[in-house]
């Protein structure tokens, strides 16, 4: 294929076009999406490039949604209500900081007070929470670990919120696939709560159908899957960290 | 929104601050427009409904990460609107036999009017850049944007080989971003 190739195109420059154009197949898709997270010049070039071709667009006709597709859209973010997008941690802070108290405990402290399955009063809401929503939370936590016993992430897991934080103590060789969160209640069925990224901490929403398995016991896991998430609803790929959830 | 121009940037800009009513904005100005572009690509009406749902609960936890200076608000929606498509598609391994023309296309011109408005000049720029390739070039090119097609279902359809499929792609974009700069 090479023979005819424009010599002046660097590897990053095609990897870029392919990427925009989407011609990539899965694998190759996925690894592309971690190199620009990754590598800022590359994720310049695929945004470069995006830009070139949105105006192709411009020729297919608009289509309109059903009118139940918008109340779809508007449930769904109404549940997240209070979730807050990475960029703005302010509202994170409190959450994360009586974990990190937690955490700072002495580990043998800390397996004391799981043992002895310390239930602590449920946080007084914060004044920037959603009123209505405010509901008696159960505060969760787990540490997510590879068989050999290698942490990857915590998480704890606040009912009253309707969230999950996320946060990596590792890294993990990816290999082109993207790490996917799961929740396996008693049923022991996996339920996915979406994809995360190992590179900081995030909150990840937990639906009200999801909340109600939540428990004590229950198990958070992270596999590793192709671009976009499990396309079965199932873990298809490795399973590289689990986790009890304990009552904090 | 009547005779209301929609900057999408700051809506953005408000939906990054929390701002559930902007979401909604930006659903009435490009929710047509991104369903129409993921239909096309997935065949399959109401299996496009339900990626532009995720389409738009994606914009609602990332508008933070969503930065002006790299990309227009349009070609940041395409972008997730197409890469959830195509990511489907290729999760499924082909399309279905749902036909565009199965779907119905929005008589409306203002609704098109609304959607892309910045976008009229570079695109007649971009398509007199498309228009002026080899054939071939400009047809692989508008197959795997529009329709999402992959270098095998290419191969498969001008039949050639995926190595040629690939130069020709590599040199169209060359010469059309060439022609755009120019």
């Amino acid at each position: 294929m090479t023979d005819d190739l424009p010599d002046d195109l660097t590897p990053a420059d095609m990897l870029a076009m392919e990427w925009a154009l989407g011609t990539l197949d899965s694998k190759a898709r996925a690894d592309a999406e971690v190199r620009r997270a990754r590598d800022p010049e590359f994720a310049a070039l695929c945004s470069n490039w995006a830009e070139q071709l949105a105006p192709l667009a411009e020729e297919i006709a608009p289509i309109a949604p059903s009118p139940a597709l918008w109340s779809r859209i508007d449930a769904e973010i109404g549940k997240e209500d209070g979730f807050q997008p990475a960029a703005t941690p302010v509202t994170i802070a409190p959450w994360w900081s009586r974990l990190a108290l937690w955490q700072g405990a002495t580990a043998a402290f800390a397996s004391l007070a799981l043992a002895l399955l310390v239930t602590r009063p449920s946080p007084p809401a914060p004044a920037a929470s959603p009123p209505a929503a405010a509901t008696q939370g159960n505060l969760l936590a787990a540490t997510l670990a590879a068989e050999s016993g290698r942490a990857l992430v915590t998480a704890s897991l606040d009912t009253g919120r309707s969230s999950v934080v996320v946060s990596p103590v590792a890294s993990e060789d990816l290999d082109g696939r993207v790490p996917e969160l799961w929740l396996i209640p008693a049923d022991g069925t996996p339920r996915s709560l979406g994809l995360i990224d190992l590179g900081g901490v995030q909150k990840v929403s937990v639906s009200p159908t999801l909340l109600k398995l939540v428990a004590e016991g229950a198990v958070l896991a992270v596999s590793l899957e192709p671009a976009g998430g499990s396309p079965t609803g199932l873990p298809t790929g490795p399973v590289v960290a689990t986790g009890k959830l304990t009552n904090l | 929104m009547a005779g209301e121009p929609v900057d999408a940037a700051t809506l953005l800009a408000r939906i990054a601050g929390g701002d559930r009513a902007a979401v909604k904005h930006l659903y009435d100005s490009m929710g047509m427009k991104l369903l129409g572009v993921v239909a096309r690509i997935i065949g399959d009406r109401q299996e496009a409904e339900d990626v532009v749902q995720e389409v738009f609960i994606t914009i609602w936890r990332k508008a933070a990460e969503y930065d002006p200076a790299r990309a227009s608000p349009a070609a940041w929606m395409l972008t997730i609107a197409r890469n959830r498509a195509i990511d489907r598609i290729r999760a499924r391994g082909s399309r279905p036999s749902g036909s565009p023309e199965a779907l119905e296309p929005l008589a409306d011109p203002h609704a098109r009017a609304d959607s892309l408005a910045d976008a009229n000049d570079t695109e007649r720029t971009v398509h007199r850049a498309l228009a002026g390739l080899d054939p071939r070039h400009a047809a692989v090119i508008r197959a795997a944007y529009l329709d999402g097609m992959s270098y095998d279902a290419l191969s498969a359809r001008e039949g050639v080989p995926v190595g040629t499929i690939k130069t020709w792609v590599f040199r169209g974009l060359r010469q059309m971003r060439e022609r755009v700069a120019s």
